[in-house]
C-alpha cells in the first residue's frame, strides 16, 4: 500500500512548501504566533552560542534546521487530505493506508534529516552519546507533531487539553536548543567534562535536562501517542470519528 | 435509484429532520430551498461525507457502510468549492484523481475541457470560479458516473454555457439509467428540466415528489382577495394582497371550483418557494 501511494506522498510533501500554504500559514494568526514564539526562544538561545561563526553555522544546520523543518511542515499541512480524497473511490482500509502512509512518510523523511544533522554535528563537535540520543528523541517528538484541528484562540488562553497537544513539541524544541548551547559551550573547553576548568555548571544543566526528559517529556510523549492515534483515525472519516 | 428513509442529521445548531424520498433512475432532481435550509447537508449525506444520525441512504441498492468505494466510483460530484489541487494543471488533476476511478477516460476529460473552453495546461488555482466548476464538471462526466451530484454549480456559469450545461444534462440522462441531483437557486432552469423536486426549509422536508405531482398539487390563484378567501382556509398556503388584488398559493383539489374571475395556473418553483416561505410570517 505504501508503495502504491509513494509518488503521491512525495508530491504532497513537496507541495507543502508552496507559497500558497505559506501565505495561509501567515494569514493564520494562531499558527503564526506559535511558530514565532518557538523560533524567538530558540534564536535567543542560539545567540548565546559562544562558538565561532562556523561552529554556529554547523549547529544551526545540524540541530535547528531539521527541528524547524519538522515543526513547520506540521503547521503548514494538516494530516487530513482534501475533500476530494473523501469523494474518490476508496474504501476505509485504503483511505486509512493512505493517511497513515503519508504521516509515516513525513516522519521518516524528517528523521532522516535529523540523523544527517546529527551526523554533521558529531563530525565537527565532541558530543556525548546521551545528548545525541536525547536530541534525536526530541526530534522524533517534533516530527510526530499534528496540528490540532480546533482553533487555538490565544496561545496564552488555551485549554489544558489543547495545551497538551502542543506542549510536548514546544518542550522538545526548547530542550534541543538548550542542548545546542551546551554542545557549543563544551567546545570552548576541550575535554570539558573532565577539564580542570571545572565548569561543572553545564554538567548540572545536562543532568537537569535528562531529568526533564525522563520525568516530564517521556510521560507526555506516551500521552501524545494516544492523541496522534485518535487524530489519524479521525482523519479517515471526513466528519472525523468513526460511527 | 436513490432511496432516503427517515434521515436526520444534527450539525451544531442545525437539525435536518426526517428526510424521506425516492428518486428513480433517469430523473433530474432539483433540490431547492432558502439559504441554510439544509441542501448542502443533504448532499453531503448522499455523498457519504456525513453519516446520518438516523435513517438510511441507499444508492442503487448500495449503502455506504459496505459499498462506499463502489458508490463513489459511480458518483460524479461538482461542488462550488475548490476540490482540485491548485498548483496542478487541469490535466494533472484529472490524472491524479482519475486513477482512483474505474472508468476514468483521460481523452474524454480533455475533450470536455476543450468544449468548455478550458486549456488543460492551465493550473487549477489560476481559473475563475466559473471555470473551476466547469473543470470539475468535465472531470465528473469523464469517469462515466451513474449519479451526478451538483451543488450550486450553475450560479457561476455565463448564460451561454448554462444552456449548454442543461443540454449536456439531458443527454446524460437520456438512456434512463443515470440520475442527477442539482441544488440550485436558479429555479427557472429547474422548471424546464427537472423531473423531481425536493424543497427544504429550515431543516424540514416540505416537498419531495416528481414534478407532475408538484404541478397537479398546487395552484397559483390571482384575482380579487374576497374571491380567493372563499376557498377553504386549509387549502390556502399563503395569500398576498395589494391595492390591485391578491395572489395565493393553494393546494389544488380536483373537484375544487375556482371562481371564473380568478386566474389559476400551475406555480413555478420560485413562486412555490416564495409563498411557502411566507406562510409562517
Amino acid at each position: 500500500m505504501f508503495r502504491k501511494y509513494i509518488r503521491d506522498y512525495i508530491r504532497d510533501y513537496m507541495d507543502t512548501y508552496r507559497l500558497y500554504y505559506m501565505k495561509q500559514l501567515w494569514g493564520d494568526k494562531e499558527k503564526r504566533e506559535l511558530l514565532f514564539f518557538l523560533m524567538f526562544l530558540s534564536i535567543l538561545l542560539m545567540l548565546d552560542l559562544k562558538a565561532a561563526l562556523k561552529g554556529k553555522g554547523i549547529i544551526v544546520l545540524a540541530i535547528f534546521v531539521p527541528m524547524f523543518l519538522s515543526f513547520f511542515s506540521g503547521l503548514l499541512r494538516p494530516i487530513r487530505p482534501g475533500k476530494m480524497m473523501y469523494l474518490c473511490p476508496m474504501d476505509r482500509k485504503e483511505r486509512r493506508s493512505y493517511i497513515y502512509g503519508s504521516y509515516y512518510f513525513r516522519i521518516i523523511l524528517h528523521m532522516l534529516f535529523a540523523v544527517l544533522g546529527i551526523g554533521v554535528l558529531v563530525l565537527f563537535f565532541r558530543c556525548d552519546m546521551l545528548s545525541v540520543l536525547e536530541i534525536l528523541l526530541n526530534d522524533f517528538m517534533i516530527t510526530i507533531y499534528i496540528m490540532p484541528e480546533q482553533k487555538v484562540v490565544n496561545q496564552w488562553e488555551i485549554s489544558k487539553e489543547e495545551q497538551m497537544k502542543i506542549f510536548p513539541q514546544e518542550m522538545a524544541i526548547i530542550l534541543n536548543s538548550i542542548q545546542a548551547v551546551f554542545i557549543a559551550k563544551e567546545q570552548e573547553y576541550a575535554g570539558a567534562v573532565f577539564s580542570s576548568n571545572g565548569d561543572g555548571h553545564h554538567l548540572i544543566g545536562k543532568g537537569i535536562i535528562l531529568l526533564i526528559f525522563f520525568l516530564i517529556e517521556l510521560p507526555l510523549y506516551l500521552q501524545y501517542r494516544k492523541y496522534v492515534k485518535k487524530e489519524l483515525e479521525d482523519a479517515v472519516f471526513f466528519e472525523g470519528g468513526a460511527k | 435509484m436513490i432511496e432516503v428513509r427517515g434521515v436526520s442529521k444534527k450539525l451544531g445548531g442545525f437539525y435536518l429532520r426526517n428526510c424521506t424520498f425516492t428518486i428513480p433512475a433517469g430523473y433530474i432532481c432539483g433540490l431547492v430551498g432558502p439559504n441554510g435550509a439544509g441542501k448542502t447537508t443533504l448532499l453531503h449525506l448522499l455523498l457519504g461525507l456525513y453519516q446520518a444520525d438516523e435513517g438510511s441512504i441507499a444508492i442503487d441498492g448500495m449503502v455506504y457502510s459496505s459499498r462506499e468505494k463502489q458508490i463513489h466510483d459511480e458518483t460524479g460530484t461538482v461542488l462550488a468549492e475548490d476540490l482540485f489541487e491548485p498548483f496542478l494543471t487541469l490535466e494533472q488533476n484529472g490524472d491524479y484523481y482519475g486513477k482512483y476511478y474505474s472508468y476514468y477516460n483521460r481523452e474524454q476529460m480533455e475533450e470536455y475541457l476543450k468544449v468548455f473552453g478550458l486549456e488543460k495546461k492551465r493550473r487549477f488555482g489560476m481559473l475563475s470560479k466559473g471555470e473551476k466548476v466547469k473543470c470539475l464538471f468535465a472531470f465528473a462526466l469523464s469517469h462515466a458516473p451513474k449519479l451526478l451530484i451538483l451543488d450550486e454549480a450553475t450560479g457561476s456559469f455565463d448564460p451561454d454555457f448554462r444552456s449548454r450545461f442543461f443540454e449536456i444534462l439531458k443527454e446524460y440522462i437520456a438512456d434512463g439509467t443515470k440520475s442527477v441531483i442539482l441544488a440550485t437557486h436558479l429555479t427557472e432552469d429547474l422548471d424546464r428540466i427537472a423531473d423531481y423536486l425536493i424543497y427544504l426549509e429550515e431543516g424540514n422536508q416540505i416537498f419531495a415528489e416528481d414534478m407532475e405531482t408538484f404541478r397537479s398539487r398546487y395552484r397559483i390563484v390571482a384575482g380579487e382577495s374576497y374571491k380567493i378567501k372563499l376557498l377553504p382556509k386549509e387549502r390556502i398556503v399563503h395569500m398576498e394582497e395589494n391595492n390591485y388584488g391578491a395572489k395565493a398559493l393553494v393546494i389544488h383539489n380536483r373537484q375544487g371550483n375556482y371562481d371564473s374571475a380568478l386566474q389559476v395556473a400551475s406555480p413555478s418553483i420560485e413562486e412555490f418557494m416564495y409563498f411557502f416561505s411566507k406562510r409562517r410570517k
